[in-house]
């Protein structure tokens, strides 16, 4: 009998104070992941290292555990940072799924779309592109420009790193002005990877370890990308990068 | 005695013949049935019908009589707005020379007249020699000279008016078509006309057209049309000034068509509201320079809000606040992000970052003033700047009047180091000892004081309650245990409470000269993507943050005093509207409050307007009053509430004469000519007008100074006294013959 009041107890707290229990997430950076039908979580190890180097190198907060939400979730407008991976082709999303997707970017979130795979025309590459198309039949996926500030938002880019080299260059779509949905067709995260062990999971191909460098920065610069808009474009900066980069 | 001196009542002709009709029948039975002496009765009778259709007729005579008094004059004046052009000479000053108690116009005239003078525009009105010659500037909106022509022989009816004397320039713009009153006149009109009689050339500033408001250091375009009668293909100077100052001048080209229009542009440097003036000099020949110049008010903004936004780490709260502020293109956004702190390790050569360093001397220690809005999000100063640059910022808001936020944050209030600062003195909330906790999870703010323009987002107080209630949770909020107690709450923690008090999370209050907001929690954008999330526009998170900058920055709109007039141009003589709004520091009408109202009229004559306020619902208080000068009037209003002044503001309106007046200003005599000519009177130039001048055609004199009445023939008593006899006679003879 003790033992059920206890059990009821949890219950109630659980239940009707879930923000008790919650970590705390206030503004801080939340590494979000879309769980979709298909192989939606192909670098598990990735994101440790992700939220290990972020919080080391820069003075983004992150929190600790990562979302992972569905498209039919609610919780997706509680996040400004969407993280889409994959491999293989999946099944279609949802009319639901497409237009929470859209809202959310329209609303002011960012997309990352990192095909693990990195086949052209392929597996993810081909789901992907199609659900883009159908969620903004108007718009295309666009070479992102080498000026734009995604290249600066941290470190100063001079390329773009992957696990392989399938596009040198991302893609991105425009809304409202603001780029908000960014295509890397190079496999970011499993530059990233690691074992427990501390071992990179798999090799950079063909730059190797300046490759996987690049690859670790222009995820940092997206996520930084993600928190602070056009910042490293305001003109105060503006002398500073020139002289940087040699100009 | 002459029968063509006698008239008779005209009557219906069935009653005269019914009555005719009836005498003949009894007459005729009468003497059927009547021999001899027996007749005399029906002579009486007969006399009697005679006797009663001589009442029936009421036959009067007519006595043409010489009139003891003198005949009446009227003389009409124009102190319409055309009377005071100058061509060359003011039309009122010639006016004057002509109708004064010592001129001979008007002694001559008094030798036949009496004299009655009237001054007219819209309207007549009794006025007297003398006060004519008072006038110091006609200042009439308009001219409706067959108004007057009416109005006056009304006026006069039964005072032997003789004829009508209307001294004016001819610009009748009123709605009475003077030719048409002239025709209903059975008395002659001597029309006077004033003004120039020579080509008529004249240049006019038509229309000028700019914004209300402009803003600073931004360029503002002024249109202008210019006409100019008389000046074909000729270059003509036109100047844009401001008060004296001459700000631009342009030359241009009349074309045929007389009618040119031109743009004026200037960058206003300054704040505050401005006389500006399109004029064109005094040319040779021109008939007028009233109409050479045209005012306008212009009200001058700050061209940008100026905001430094500093953010202790990179989050998104900076990147949707930024968005706003970056969209909006009255803000001139800086900002500075911490996005590596010095703890924090490096894999690459400084020079492969974008990082830049951050100038905190030069903002904090030079550049600070030259903002308007501080934003600290998140940001414990202690790593980068010593203390004694936050006096600065107390500087800033108290001394200079500028605005601080202070974003909640893991590095914002205690936590961040403020506790005992000079930031700890301008902040509306108390610090605690050591770090306040976080109160984690989500909630939804509960707002407190709707009608604060902050958080007053919908169009009633409900629309925006329910705008609060169905807003999206905010996540984390820094545990502030209370407001100081000056500040106002606008929004508090749903349900966690201290000491049984709410945790407030939205405070603001005015400091010094400045305003300072504190929000304690750094998750707004959690409105944005939320309200995206329920399919809505984020346009209330926009408002939320675009009428916190308002209020910060004291924008016009959120003033706590507020005085505005029903119109910003009045016409002369018209009444002036004053309004003043009070609001209590909730935004709340205050009621009750004490309205010190002066108006300063155009020649500076403080006019003390305090005792006609009325207070028309609760925390609007008016007054009306006459403008009776043409120019910028300015009304200062100080509010007290319980003896304790609230604040003093000013505004102004401008009273003109109308456009009307101005539009057309050459003499027409044409039309003074044809009202003479209808009237069978006289047109005069007034510089015809001679010593020995016949004013009124001899014949209207002549009739005018007979006068005719009648005398009644039949209503006399003895008439009457004859009925009697002939009814008594007849009654007499009839009894005595047996005819009874």
């Amino acid at each position: 009998m003790r033992r059920l009041f206890c059990i009821v107890i949890f219950a109630i707290i659980v239940l009707v104070f879930p923000f008790r229990i919650c970590a705390q997430q206030g503004s801080n950076f939340v590494f979000s992941q879309v769980k979709y039908d298909g192989r939606w979580d192909p670098r598990p190890a990735s994101f440790g290292e992700i939220i290990h180097f972020l919080s080391s190198t820069t003075s983004i907060k992150p929190e600790l555990r990562r979302k992972d939400i569905t498209l039919k979730d609610k919780e997706l407008f509680n996040t400004g940072f969407l993280y889409i991976a994959g491999t293989d082709e999946f099944k279609p999303f949802t009319d639901k799924e497409r237009e929470n997707l859209r809202l959310y970017i329209e609303g002011g979130g960012i997309l990352l779309i990192d095909d693990c795979l990195g086949r052209k025309n392929y597996g993810f590459d081909k789901a992907i592109r199609k659900e883009i198309r159908e969620i903004f039949p108007e718009k295309e996926l666009e070479k992102v420009p080498r000026s734009h500030v995604i290249y600066r938002s941290y470190y100063l880019l001079r390329a773009v790193g992957g696990r392989k080299i399938v596009n040198p260059y991302l893609e991105s779509i425009d809304v409202d002005g603001r780029t908000a949905v960014i295509y890397s067709q190079n496999d970011l995260a499993g530059a990233w990877a690691r074992d427990r062990l501390g071992n990179w999971l798999y090799e950079c191909i063909p730059g190797g370890e300046v490759q996987r460098l690049d690859a670790i920065k222009l995820m940092v610069n997206i996520i930084m990308y993600s928190l602070t808009g056009t910042y490293k474009t305001d003109t105060i900066h503006e002398p500073f990068i020139r002289r940087k980069l040699g100009r | 005695m002459n029968l063509s001196n006698i008239n008779f009542q005209p009557i219906q002709w069935w009653i005269l013949l019914l009555f005719v009709l009836s005498a003949s029948v009894v007459m005729m039975v009468y003497f059927k049935h009547s021999k001899g002496y027996k007749k005399i009765p029906l002579l009486f009778r007969l006399f009697l019908f005679l006797c009663i259709l001589f009442i029936i007729f009421q036959p009067a005579k007519n006595i043409r009589q010489k009139l003891v008094d003198k005949p009446a004059l009227a003389v009409l004046i124009d102190t319409s707005g055309s009377m005071g052009a100058k061509d060359p000479v003011l039309r009122l000053d010639s006016v004057k020379k002509l109708v004064n108690e010592n001129s001979e116009f008007i002694r001559n005239l008094r030798k036949t007249y009496s004299i009655y003078p009237f001054i007219f525009s819209t309207s007549i009105e009794h006025s007297s020699i003398e006060d004519i010659s008072q006038i110091k500037l006609p200042q009439g909106q308009a001219t409706d000279i067959g108004l007057a022509l009416k109005q006056v022989s009304r006026e006069l009816e039964g005072k032997h008016l003789s004829g009508i004397v209307v001294v004016t320039d001819g610009i009748h713009n009123g709605q009475w078509d003077p030719l048409g009153a002239a025709r209903g006149l059975n008395i002659p009109v001597v029309s006077i006309g004033v003004g120039n009689r020579e080509q008529f050339k004249d240049l006019t500033i038509n229309e000028v057209k700019v914004s209300d408001f402009v803003f600073t250091n931004t360029p503002v375009k002024v249109e202008v049309a210019v006409t100019g009668k008389g000046y074909r293909n000729q270059d003509v100077s036109v100047i844009l000034k401001q008060g004296a100052k001459v700000i631009k001048t342009k030359k241009v080209k009349i074309p045929a068509e007389e009618l040119i229009k031109t743009n004026f542009e200037f960058i206003p440097q300054d704040t505050g509201n401005f006389t500006y003036t399109v004029s064109i000099p005094h040319y040779k020949g021109e008939f007028s320079t009233e109409n050479n110049s045209k005012s306008f008010n212009l009200e001058v903004l700050r061209e940008k809000i100026r905001v430094l936004y500093i953010c202790g780490e990179p989050s998104w709260e900076y990147k949707f606040l930024r968005e706003v502020l970056k969209n909006n293109p009255n803000i001139e956004l800086v900002s500075f992000i911490i996005l590596r702190n010095p703890e924090n390790i490096s894999i690459v050569n400084e020079r492969e970052l974008s990082l830049i360093p951050f100038p905190t001397h030069e903002i904090f220690m030079k550049e600070i003033f030259e903002f308007d809005l501080l934003i600290f999000e998140n940001f414990s100063y202690a790593k980068f700047f010593p203390r004694s640059y936050l006096e600065n910022i107390k500087k800033f808001v108290v001394d200079k009047g500028k605005a601080f936020i202070m974003l909640g944050g893991d590095n914002s209030f205690g936590r961040g180091g403020y506790r005992n600062t000079p930031i700890d003195e301008i902040l509306p909330v108390r610090l605690t000892a050591g770090q306040e906790k976080m109160i984690p999870g989500k909630f939804r703010l509960k707002i407190i004081n709707t009608s604060h323009p902050i958080v007053n987002l919908g169009d009633s107080l409900k629309e925006t309650r329910d705008l609060w209630n169905s807003m999206p949770q905010l996540d984390t909020s820094n545990k502030i245990l209370s407001a100081k107690p000056t500040a106002i709450t606008l929004g508090v923690h749903p349900w966690i409470k201290e000491n049984g008090e709410d945790i407030p999370v939205l405070v603001v209050w005015g400091k010094g000269k400045g305003r300072v907001m504190v929000l304690g929690s750094n998750s707004t954008w959690r409105w944005s993507m939320g309200l995206s999330g329920a399919g809505k526009t984020n346009f209330l998170y926009n408002l939320f943050w675009k009428r916190a900058i308002r209020w910060l920055i004291k924008a016009p709109e959120v003033k706590l005093v507020n005085v505005t007039t029903d119109k910003k141009e009045y016409i002369k003589g018209e009444k002036i509207k004053v309004i003043v709004r009070v609001f209590d520091e909730y935004y709340k009408p205050l009621a009750n409050a004490r309205v010190d109202l002066e108006a300063i009229n155009p020649v500076g004559k403080k006019i003390d307007l305090a005792n006609k306020v009325i207070e028309t619902q609760a925390g609007k208080y008016e007054v009306e009053f006459t403008s009776d000068l043409i120019g910028k009037y300015r009304f200062n209003a100080a509010v007290y509430k319980s003896g304790r002044f609230l604040a003093k503001e000013s505004s102004f309106c401008d009273v003109a004469i109308p456009d009307v007046e101005l539009a057309r200003l050459w003499l027409n005599e044409d039309l003074l000519k044809q009202i003479a000519d209808i009237t069978k009177g006289k047109y005069f130039h007034i510089e015809d007008i001679k010593k020995d001048t016949q004013i009124l055609p001899k014949t209207a004199l002549s009739q005018a100074t007979m006068t005719s009445k009648q005398k009644s023939l039949w209503d006399s008593v003895y008439l009457y006294f004859i009925i009697l006899f002939l009814l008594a006679a007849e009654w007499y003879i009839r009894r005595k013959s047996g005819m009874l």
